[in-house]
């Protein structure tokens, strides 16, 4: 009995004790890096700039990479989907998904950039000089954020450092200030890298100085701060000083294929770009995969009427100038960009299937088109695009008769490319630093080198003699030029704004190729839009189909402009999380 | 080699535990020399009856049958030994011929036979047999006179005899049964039958670390048994519980197998952020409740107030859900079979419309926006001749292709249960599977739970339970379910799904449903469980109980997914493979490993009517997660499917893991006086590994009290009336740390954050979210007031709560502007208030050979935000703000249609501002707030709320019984005021490239003014006016089904007998048979419905059979 009470004592301590338990039982430590001065040390440093550089994905739309669908903000392109384009239907609202996730897209990048460059100021002296190219990378980086920022929203919050909660309610800062920060952050930043990056991929000087041109292009065409011609001035200057620093490809269409791509002249044009790859797990886009034909593929995008007719015919001539045009086949003795970037009706394709490489004949009448097949050869079949029940969106009934076919002749990879996309080429640096230059009427040499060099790629004529110290002709020319060398590179999204064309470019609704009554061939031969409905419309290549609009398809019946477009609307979750941002006007 | 250390301290001292035994028992001797030490009155009477020959009689639930007692005598007559061991009891005892002992309840009233007054002459002799419910005869029913001099109990036959000197009234009164009385007429023979009694004065039940009396309980606690659970034949625990507990709202919102368990919460949503469900304790250890077998669950106990749940402290604030599994008993061995085959066939479904209609109607869409039409006449006259070939022209029922029938499900189930003196077991082997609604998905269950309890000393006793489980779920392995149906109720007829070839259609954009669930491959997950329990409980000195316990659980998750492309043709003509870059292969393997030990003592001692227990404790927990995942692509043998066969180029592999900790101290202390006055004392010391040292601990008391006035003297006249009466009041505060992520305090640099320069990806990091190391516990303080009542012999049965709970220090990331650019950090701000009440009513009676009972509940909870710092969270349909209930509908307020271009052109304003652009037939938006009377416009000042989403008035009644083997029940439930916003494809008609329904061609035209929807437009973007959010497309959720109909039937005893079978029931039951509600049609008002993508209800029929043997 007594060793039973001893037992049970003994059991009794031992189980008290197991309850004391020890007092860093409750430390569990993250497995993932602390934040804690990550930063500071070079390794974490550069891998934290790494880190900035995939939010440049942003999608905007079906994994379509974001230039390709900037410009369908535009009249330049359009969404099969009316009511979604621009000044055609209710327009953009504040509550757009859109415009919530472009504007939170560049902050998010901003933030990482400012956590990355904030966790490293302290140090960054005694880091190598592999390391102050990074930080040199994310301070572009936040600046290209900023200018996306500027350029669609106006004046936006500005932050050059982790905001704070103290900051949770600041209001906006000018967009003339951010557009300072910006040229002087470029001009910091610049030196601490290559002229071109060693890897492909990461921004380099040639980047930095093209994105003050273009910045500073901005700020000159829309005279911020009433500041103009400094603004052009600096334009051209960044811009000048890439010059003879990259160069163009050789081959225009080489641009947008992968065999091209990889090509050095390809990467010496390409000074910035989304990257994609077939290696490994693979990153791929589809780009291409929503505007093709519906006998491949499916059909939402379209190019306009506008843009096609802005192409001037092998003469250098516009369409409505050019003896060389034919409305019966309009993309007859055009410029070489023509068909590099559009596809039409009585154009051949190549497309891709699981036999092989195949071939179809754009047909936009007929209800049977001819298709080509190794194992078949040419025979004849139903046209999707006219005939079926997907037909309704192909691009000859939603669009204008044209399709978009830059980025679209790699048909081996199918509806997931992995060619890389232009952010930034050196034509346009090219043109930037010739508009800016006859902005500010300094017309000299250089600046109609920079024009011919671009035209001459594409095989057109060098600048006509009527244009050379003719301002508003080198505008017109400066103009039409950055339409057609860089359509559906999102571009054109700031240009029409710089420019003020929102109006001119949906004054009208949107007119395609002619109805089944006439056809092409029942066009009559002065059936040619008309550009000179006024110095305007001239100046920026704009045309009219009044004349025969009734020969004509016709989408977008209500297209309009409103000042307010000029910038977009604050996303209302904004507005909601801080009272001090005002909405932007007319919304 | 931190935590080690206190891991061997627990090892060890269970080990010693199982070692340390004590020497044998001291044994029994001659007749009526006995020693008994520390026994159970049962287990006297059973070492009684071995000794002397003497055969106990007594019901089961006789009172103090538990009470242990110690006698050491030495040859003393069998009723010296009998009066030493019920001195201090409540049985009285009674020896009846040869060897015949009764036993019964002690009753004042009850006057001993030989204090019969021998002077008065008996006038009539009475006999008689008083039986059970099923006809049994009840031993030890006390007979009384109203005069109080005369009185019998009945003997093992259940008979009596009774002298009586005039007619007088006889009451029979027997524990756990209605007392009866009946007049006594000149018929000698009185034959009684009693009824069991709703109110079991004895009634335990189970609470946190322990057990309490029903009757003595202070807090809200809701009992629930295992027969109710199984009664319904759900396929788990959450849908079970739904509507039988006022105050517990259960929803289930989605009717995918293995997926189909309800969301559950106590007394409305309980955080903003931070966990809202209850704690789920199986057996004391947390657990997944779904995943049980329902036939091995004894009873469930829901914690409702803070007294009650606070023992559970941190983890405790939205209740606990505390579920008791069953274990052996000293007896026979018994099996029992139980199972059931049913079928499943979804509760409604939204029809589509036809190719010609669909084409008819974007036309129209299309003029209705100025637009030329899509679809030429050619083309729609080639559909109404019947050319539709399934190769150029589609006409797609895809609803019809995808979705089956009808679905399979059975189970079965089946349990031994029984022991000997000193081994208790109890064993069950459950099986369950069901088929899904698309092909290609299914899931089944098999779960084997075996608890056993060992009495190693009389003071010792150990138990070991095993709990193994295999879940195994198929299903596509491209696109969930949901999604899949949700194509199925969306994609537009004129999409093609199989060609006349056989070949696969493009659908849309190459995805194909059909292709998804034949041939696009399974997705297997498998989720075995090992969970082991082991305790020691001893009894070292009388009223002292000690308790340890650890547990052990180990939960996989493994999935294993190889996808298999097809090609797609339409008009004959290939147009991709899907997915494009073709055959891929991922594996998954996951495992949480939870590891629980618990120490506590309780001591309990009664002094004169002062009853006194103390309760202290600890627990540790702990929790290790591990992940890994790897995959790889382009297989170029689809017959070889390993990992390894895939191009090692694309190989890909993933990590993760994290920890938790809690170690908790927790004491609990009850007193009661004359168990009339109540009162319980508890608390819990939390700390938590989610936050820092210093913000690391929470103490979380609550006081409890009691007030059972139907004891008082004053009482006493009401008594016929009102049998029970209890007043109660409780207060307490709860925590919460449930929040997503383990480290919240610490900001953390992730990888992922990739990029690919040259083509080749290089490694990144990122920080996404900031962090707040100053965070801790999100508190909740609770007050309840109760009131239960038992009538007319308990007939009735009335109970009612009203409580309110205060959330403060609310675990919040307030969202931050964008601009932020980062996931905002959590802090501990703002609270919020639900204010509600329970009330539940029941009726049992007997109606001739029909028993039946009536039971109904009803319940609201209101919640309110209260303070959030003047902030506000603003989605994309919703709003939590200060003043108005958590995560109401927000938009805007819609005022009819625009009937006519007059309309628009005297607005003073419309939403989007240009006029231009809509026309008769769109929605007209309410101007709400005009601060510029100058320039009136709709913008987003004039959002309001305009919903809520939160159910109230939760209720559900049923009406059961039974009548010669025949069982019956009809369960109602229902939610009596709810909103439902629709939004997204299949909720509007043509949105979203989706299709449209047949009750959608209800849209506006100036010939139909009145109708559903507005006029029909083509909205690819949901950006079109019409779709805004606003209360347009906000219906009332609220809603009345059938939820339940079961009839049964058993087989005569007789005939069962005679095969030697104890029970044999059969039964049909039928789940969600009819719905009244006014949601949105061809959608079931439980649903969650997100952008049509969701898996339906099921309404069930199922067929049972229950054997016992």
């Amino acid at each position: 009995m007594k060793t039973n009470k001893i037992y049970r004592i003994l059991i009794l301590v031992l189980l008290a004790s197991a309850t004391t338990a020890c007092s860093d039982f409750l430390d569990k430590e993250s497995y993932s890096y602390t934040s804690d001065g990550f930063y500071s040390k070079e390794t974490g440093f550069k891998d934290g700039v790494v880190g900035i550089y995939p939010l440049l994905y942003i999608n905007l739309n079906w994994a379509v990479p974001y230039p390709a669908v900037l410009d369908e903000y535009t009249p330049m392109a359009l969404e099969n989907q009316q009511n979604s384009t621009i000044g055609a239907g209710a327009g953009l609202l504040p509550a757009n998904g859109t415009v919530s996730t472009w504007y939170s897209s560049w902050y998010t990048l901003i933030a990482r950039a400012n956590s990355v460059i904030s966790g490293a100021s302290g140090t960054i002296g005694s880091m190598s000089e592999e390391a102050k190219q990074c930080y040199a990378e994310a301070r572009v980086l936040r600046a290209y954020a900023y200018y996306n920022l500027i350029s669609t929203y106006g004046d936006v919050p500005f932050f050059t450092a982790p905001v704070t909660i103290e900051r949770y309610n600041d209001g906006k800062t000018s967009k003339v200030d951010i557009l300072d920060f910006i040229i002087k952050e470029m001009e910091e930043a610049a030196p601490d890298m290559p002229w071109i990056a060693t890897q492909r991929g990461r921004v380099d000087r040639s980047v930095a100085y093209g994105l003050e041109a273009r910045a500073a292009l901005l700020g000159g065409s829309l005279n911020y701060g009433g500041k103009s011609k400094y603004y052009f001035n600096v334009s051209a200057n960044s811009a000048g000083r890439i010059i003879g620093k990259r160069q163009l490809a050789k081959n225009f269409e080489d641009l947008f294929t992968l065999a091209g791509q990889s090509k050095t002249d390809v990467r010496s044009e390409m000074l910035f770009e989304l990257m994609y790859s077939s290696e490994s797990t693979r990153n791929v886009h589809r780009i291409s995969k929503g505007q093709c034909s519906i006998n491949y593929g499916s059909c939402v995008r379209y190019p306009s009427s506008m843009l096609a007719d802005t192409y001037e015919c092998k003469d250098g001539k516009r369409i409505d100038e050019s003896p060389l045009y034919d409305p019966h086949h309009p993309s007859k003795n055009r410029d070489l960009r023509f068909n590099v970037t559009l596809r039409m009706d009585g154009d051949t394709v190549q497309y891709y299937t699981s036999i092989g490489t195949q071939q179809v004949i754009l047909d936009g009448y007929n209800s049977k088109t001819e298709f080509y097949s190794n194992s078949k050869g040419w025979y004849s079949d139903i046209n999707r695009d006219i005939s079926g029940t997907s037909a309704g969106n192909s691009f000859f009934k939603a669009g204008t008769g044209y399709m978009w076919y830059k980025y679209g002749a790699d048909v081996a990879e199918g509806a997931e490319q992995t060619t890389n996309v232009a952010l930034m080429r050196y034509s346009e640096v090219l043109l930037t630093y010739a508009e800016a230059k006859i902005e500010l009427g300094d017309l000299k040499d250089s600046v109609y080198q920079a024009i011919n060099e671009v035209r001459q790629r594409a095989h057109m004529p060098v600048i006509s003699s009527d244009r050379i110290g003719n301002i508003d002709k080198m505008r017109q020319l400066v103009r039409r030029e950055r339409k057609v060398e860089l359509a559906m590179e999102g571009l054109h999204f700031v240009d029409m704004r710089r420019w003020g064309t929102g109006d001119l470019e949906n004054e009208h609704p949107t007119y395609g190729m002619p109805i089944a009554t006439y056809k092409y061939e029942g066009l009559a031969d002065t059936d040619i839009p008309n550009f000179k409905t006024d110095t305007r419309h001239d100046l920026n290549d704009i045309p009219s189909y009044e004349a025969y609009k009734e020969k004509l398809n016709v989408r977008d019946r209500n297209r309009y402009w409103d000042k307010k477009f000029n910038l977009w609307p604050v996303p209302q979750t904004e507005i909601d999380r801080d009272s001090n941002i005002k909405q932007n006007e007319g919304y | 080699m931190k935590k080690s250390k206190f891991v061997v301290f627990e090892l060890l001292g269970i080990i010693l535990l199982l070692f340390l035994i004590e020497e044998p028992l001291s044994a029994q001797s001659k007749l009526c020399t006995i020693t008994v030490r520390n026994k159970t009155i049962v287990q006297t009477v059973k070492i009684i009856e071995k000794a002397t020959g003497y055969s106990f009689f007594y019901a089961e639930n006789l009172p103090d049958l538990t009470k242990r007692v110690s006698i050491s005598v030495k040859n003393v007559p069998i009723q010296l030994l009998l009066e030493k061991v019920f001195k201090g009891t409540d049985i009285a005892y009674k020896i009846q011929g040869e060897k015949q002992i009764v036993l019964s309840e002690k009753k004042k009233e009850v006057v001993k036979e030989k204090q019969l007054s021998q002077d008065v002459m008996p006038m009539i002799t009475v006999k008689g047999k008083v039986t059970g419910n099923n006809g049994e005869p009840l031993v030890g029913v006390t007979i009384t006179t109203p005069e109080k001099n005369n009185g019998t109990i009945t003997d093992v036959n259940g008979n009596y005899s009774l002298s009586l000197t005039k007619k007088t009234a006889l009451t029979f009164s027997y524990i756990g049964y209605s007392s009866y009385s009946v007049n006594v007429g000149s018929s000698k023979l009185l034959n009684v039958s009693l009824r069991e009694n709703s109110i079991n004065l004895n009634d335990v039940v189970v609470i946190g670390y322990g057990t309490q009396k029903k009757i003595n309980l202070t807090g809200a606690v809701q009992s629930i048994s295992g027969n109710d659970i199984t009664r319904r034949s759900v396929s788990n625990v959450s849908q079970a519980l739904q509507g039988i507990v006022p105050g517990l709202v259960a929803v289930q919102s989605s009717g995918q197998p293995g997926a189909d368990n309800a969301s559950i919460t106590i007394r409305g949503i309980g955080s903003l952020n931070s966990s809202t469900s209850p704690l789920i304790l199986i057996d004391g250890v947390e657990g997944d409740m779904n995943r049980l077998d329902l036939n091995t669950i004894e009873s469930i106990s829901v914690l409702k107030d803070a007294a009650s749940a606070s023992i559970y402290g941190s983890r405790a604030s939205n209740g606990v859900i505390l579920i008791t599994t069953k274990r052996g008993n000293t007896g026979d061995f018994k099996i029992s079979y139980n199972g059931y085959v049913g079928m499943n066939v979804p509760t409604c479904l939204p029809e589509s419309v036809s190719a010609i209609e669909y084409m008819d109607a974007i036309n129209l869409a299309r003029a209705n926006a100025n637009q030329g039409p899509l679809y030429s006449q050619d083309v729609i006259d080639k559909y109404k001749n019947g050319e539709v070939d399934n190769k150029q022209y589609y006409d797609v029922d895809w609803k019809n292709e995808i979705l089956k029938k009808t679905a399979l499900l059975q189970n079965h189930s089946i349990s031994i249960s029984g022991g000997s003196d000193k081994v208790h077991l109890f064993a069950c082997a459950g099986y369950f599977w069901q088929d899904g609604q698309i092909k290609n998905n299914n899931y089944s269950r098999t779960t084997l739970r075996v608890n056993s309890d060992v009495k190693l000393k009389e003071w010792m006793k150990v138990g070991i339970d095993i709990n193994l489980r295999q879940a195994k779920a198929e299903r596509p392995v491209m696109g969930t379910p949901n999604e899949i149906i949700g194509y199925a109720l969306t994609m537009t007829p004129l999409m093609s799904c199989k060609n006349n070839d056989g070949t696969y259609g493009y659908g849309y954009s190459g995805v194909n449903p059909l292709a998804f669930v034949e041939v696009g491959g399974t997705r297997h997950d498998v989720a075995p469980e090992v969970g082991v329990k082991m305790f020691v409980e001893l009894t070292p000195l009388k009223g002292l109980d000690i308790l340890g316990s650890y547990s052990y659980k180990n939960l996989e998750s493994e999935v294993d997914a190889f996808t298999y492309p097809y090609d797609t043709y339409e008009g004959g003509v290939y147009k991709m493979t899907y997915p494009s870059w073709g055959s891929s292969k991922a594996e998954q393997r996951g495992k949480t490993i939870t590891k629980q030990f618990n120490f506590q003592a309780s001591y309990e001692k009664n002094i004169a009517q002062h009853y006194f227990k103390l309760l202290a404790g600890m627990q540790s927990e702990e929790m290790n997660y591990k992940f890994i995942g790897a995959g790889r692509k382009n297989y170029h043998y689809p017959e070889y499917t390993e990992l390894t066969d895939g191009d090692v180029s694309t190989m890909t592999n993933s990590s993760s893991r994290y920890d938790w900790a809690l170690l908790s101290y927790l004491y609990r202390l009850n007193y009661s006086f004359a168990d009339r006055y109540l009162l319980e004392v508890n608390g819990r010391f939390d700390g938590s590994s989610r936050f820092k040292k210093g913000n690391r601990w929470g103490f979380f008391p609550s006081v409890s009290a009691g007030w059972r006035v139907s004891e008082e003297k004053f009482f006493e006249p009401l008594r016929d009336v009102i049998d029970n009466l209890k007043l109660r009041a409780s207060y307490g505060e709860l925590g919460n740390q449930s929040i997503d992520g383990y480290y919240p305090y610490a900001a953390s640099i992730g990888s992922g954050a990739n990029y690919w320069f040259d083509k080749h990806l290089v490694t990144g990091v990122a920080q996404t979210q900031l962090a707040n190391d100053k965070i801790s516990w999100e508190k909740s303080k609770q007050f309840d007031a109760g009131l239960d009542i038992g009538m007319l012999n308990s007939h009735l049965t009335i109970g009612f709560d009203y409580y309110v709970r205060n959330i403060t220090n609310m675990l919040q990331q307030f969202t931050v502007p964008l601009f932020v650019g980062m996931t905002s950090p959590w802090q501990n701000a703002g609270s919020m208030r639900n204010r509600g009440w329970d009330f539940s009513i029941g009726w049992k009676d007997r109606i001739g050979k029909l028993n039946y009972y009536i039971t109904a509940n009803l319940s609201d909870v209101k919640n309110k935000v209260v303070d959030l710092y003047g902030k506000n969270y603003i989605g994309y349909s919703t709003i939590t703000e200060e003043g108005s209930p958590i995560g109401s509908y927000y938009g805007y307020v819609s005022d009819g249609y625009f009937n006519s271009q007059e309309e628009i052109d005297n607005a003073s304003c419309i939403y989007g501002g240009n006029k231009k652009n809509i026309k008769p037939g769109y929605i007209r938006y309410k101007d709400i707030v005009n601060d510029d009377p100058e320039n009136p416009k709709i913008d987003s000042k004039d959002r309001t709320i305009i919903g809520n989403p939160s159910p109230r008035y939760n209720y559900s009644f049923t009406i059961g019984g039974d009548w010669k083997g025949v069982d019956f029940s009809l369960f109602f439930q229902g939610v009596g005021k709810k909103d439902i916003f629709y939004s997204g494809g299949g909720a509007r008609p043509l949105i979203s490239y989706c299709t449209l329904y047949k009750h959608q061609l209800d849209y506006w035209t100036p010939e139909n003014k009145n109708a559903a929807y507005p006029l029909l437009l083509v909205d690819a973007t949901g950006s079109n006016q019409n779709n805004i959010v606003s209360d347009f497309w906000v219906k009332s959720g609220a809603y009345l089904r059938l939820k339940n109909v079961i009839i049964g039937y058993t087989l005569p005893k007789l005939l069962t007998s005679k095969i030697s079978l104890d029970k044999v029931r059969f039964y049909v039951s039928a789940q969600n048979l009819f719905t009244i509600s006014h949601c949105l049609k061809g959608y079931d008002p439980e649903n969650s419905i997100s952008a049509g993508q969701y898996y339906p209800i099921m309404r069930t029929f199922n067929f049972g059979l229950n054997i016992d043997f």
